[in-house]
């Protein structure tokens, strides 16, 4: 047994017996085994002890349950809450097995009988010692990663940028320091430079390839380097130092970035987009139009020579863009919701709600929305909570369509009444399976776009279903019994020009928006109005 | 679909289980229509029971509208058990209301 008790090294043990004879036998018999010890006569002195200057070089308690006035489980309950790192044996008497199982319920890691045998409770005290340092490592690490994340925030103005008010941002990551990252430039030019990121994993090292990546991209772009030639440069440095042959040999994970970002000349009002792995950005225009890129190229990291995909915009009527990482696809699935209503709950809820929304992310969360007209002022207008194409075979799943329908809009907007739930779903169907069999001749190829958007202003939802069909003019009538054949349509024109408190049509009903008034209660009265509107 | 026939009330019950959409119209469609062509059923009352709907489409509709001309070509009064408001607002958007004696359960 070698000594522990001069060097840094030294293993402590504290002594916490009311017997005094008992106390000083313990204490003589570890330090024969080369233990520091230390010594309590009660509960009360050992939490002195363990509160003490002294308190973070004791490793292990080795107490005596039955004590007067607090037992040993009392100090088990205090360490629970003060510090659960410590690892501590119980010493019982010939009455004390009953308190066995409470003991090891508040946390003793072993017990042993009195008189201690102490070529027993050698191997027990090694284990509790080991056992508190990994903990307290483990205690640093969560610390240290806790630290990196703060740093990562501050480093990338992350806090600032959720204090501009064109945007709106909800960051999540699974841990303090997460590979997931916004960043935002004005570029020399006058330019604007939105930059997202997602690394792969969402551990230390992502979050130190994330910071890596964030800074040299602060730098390059203080040298006027282009976006395009810091991203191939990152691709180059990645493959040759991190994605070598001889690393994935050796068996280590390829690390990988994906990168989408977005170029805006107010002046010019447009913004050139540039996606390498990242969910494609998705373009909301000023009266709600949703563009939604249909490709993301490979993350950064993949190939010696890899190309983004690159998408030109023009915003001459404002609109704004929403980033969204793909932990948010996979919760949505999870959730069985939209994304899009996700990410509308996300960016509205407060910090409790986003944690109990995200409950069951596998995954880093970021979602930014960016204003791209106004920048003085927080985004408005149209939010779209929905947005899908379906091919002209799907009339068949309509049913698990309208169910995804209803669990987006109750997590997009749980004020909305049951009734206008019912109005807007019932409606949606009635337009959709429309679309369906007659705009898209129930071919799988032709597809129909649904969209519900949110106008907060106006409190009102707005349900637009396209299809690139003709559309065709429907025969007028009151009611089913008014006509002698009734096809399906019939009935479904009715119920979309009842239920709604506006309809408006262009391309013949190709093109169909609904509007339901949410800050009006339920009522039964029927369209006021039935307008058409010019198909831009 | 089940189908009562109370022969002291001379009545047909068609009772849908749930709702009635584009996707099981089909299915209730046969049901319905045997049931109201069978020879050997007596009835002069038909009860459309839709207690266990919460929507009905305009498929739905149809279907609805199709058994109710039946029901009236063979003179028959025809109502409906409804427990859903939205059910019962359908029915009057389409007036289908007054073709049927509506009863809210």
């Amino acid at each position: 047994m070698g000594s522990h008790t001069e060097s840094e090294d030294a293993k402590r043990v504290l002594v916490v017996d009311d017997d005094l004879i008992c106390r000083a036998m313990l204490e003589r018999g570890l330090k024969k085994l080369g233990y520091q010890t230390a010594a309590a006569e009660s509960v009360d002195q050992a939490r002195d002890r363990l509160t003490g200057p002294d308190a973070t070089r004791i490793d292990c308690v080795v107490s005596d349950y039955r004590m007067p006035r607090e037992n040993g489980v009392d100090l088990l309950r205090w360490l629970h809450d003060y510090d659960p790192t410590l690892s501590t044996i119980m010493l019982t008497g010939d009455g004390d097995k009953g308190s066995i199982a409470e003991m090891l319920r508040e946390g003793a890691i072993d017990y042993h009988d009195k008189p201690v045998e102490f070529e027993k409770l050698e191997p027990s005290v090694e284990m509790a010692i080991a056992r508190t340092r990994k903990r307290r490592e483990m205690k640093a690490t969560v610390k240290a990663v806790d630290d990196v994340g703060n740093t990562m925030s501050q480093l990338i103005g992350l806090r600032q940028l959720e204090t501009l008010p064109c945007f709106k941002l909800c960051y999540k990551p699974m841990s303090s320091a997460g590979g997931d990252f916004v960043n935002f430039f004005t570029l020399p030019d006058g330019r604007d430079l939105v930059l997202f990121t997602d690394v792969s994993g969402h551990d230390l090292n992502a979050a130190y390839i994330s910071s890596f990546f964030q800074g040299m991209v602060r730098g390059m772009i203080e040298k006027q380097a282009p976006i395009a030639e810091i991203l191939e440069f990152f691709n180059r440095f990645l493959m040759k130092e991190w994605n070598t042959d001889e690393a994935t040999d050796a068996g280590q994970d390829l690390v990988s970035l994906a990168v989408s970002t977005a170029l805006v000349d107010r002046s010019m009002q447009n913004v050139t987009l540039t996606n390498f792995g990242c969910p494609p950005p998705i373009y909301v225009q000023a009266d709600g139009q949703v563009l939604m890129g249909e490709d993301s190229g490979c993350p950064l990291g993949w190939f010696e020579e890899q190309q983004g995909v690159v998408e030109e915009l023009s915003f001459a009527d404002g609109g704004y863009l929403f980033f969204w990482s793909d932990g948010l696809d996979d919760l949505a699935q999870e959730l069985a919701v939209s994304p899009f209503a996700l990410a509308h709950r996300l960016l509205h809820a407060d910090a409790a709600e986003q944690d109990e929304l995200l409950a069951k992310a596998k995954d880093d969360n970021l979602v930014l929305r960016y204003d791209l007209e106004n920048r003085g002022e927080a985004p408005h207008g149209p939010q779209p909570v929905f947005h899908e194409s379906y091919g002209g075979d799907e009339a068949g799943q309509i049913d698990d369509i309208q169910a995804l329908w209803q669990m987006s809009l109750r997590l997009a907007l749980p004020e909305i009444s049951e009734q206008k739930v019912f109005d807007a779903l019932l409606c949606a169907r009635e337009s959709v399976l429309n679309a369906m069999e007659h705009g898209c001749r129930s071919e799988a190829e032709r597809k129909c776009q649904v969209t519900f958007l949110f106008h907060a202003e106006e409190q009102r939802l707005q349900i637009r279903v396209e299809d690139p069909g003709e559309g065709f003019v429907a025969q007028e009538g009151d009611s089913p019994f008014s006509e002698a054949g009734m096809p399906d349509l019939h009935c479904g024109m009715i119920l979309m020009r009842q239920l709604p408190s506006r309809v408006e049509s262009a391309r013949q009903g190709a093109m169909i928006r609904m509007d339901f008034d949410l800050s009006v209660k339920e009522s039964d009265s029927g369209t006021k109005f039935l307008v058409s509107f010019a198909d831009n | 679909m089940k189908q009562i026939y109370n022969k002291a009330l001379a009545q047909l019950s068609l009772c849908f289980g749930g709702d009635v959409l584009s996707t099981n119209v089909k299915e209730y469609r046969s049901q319905a229509f045997d049931a109201i062509s069978a020879p050997d059923n007596n009835w002069t009352k038909l009860e459309i029971d839709l207690a266990n709907a919460k929507m009905v489409d305009s498929a739905g509709l149809n279907l609805l509208v199709a058994i109710v001309r039946r029901a009236q070509a063979k003179k028959a009064k025809v109502s409906a058990r409804i427990s859903s408001d939205n059910v019962r607002r359908t029915f009057s958007f389409t007036r289908l209301d007054q073709h049927i004696d509506v009863q809210m359960v």
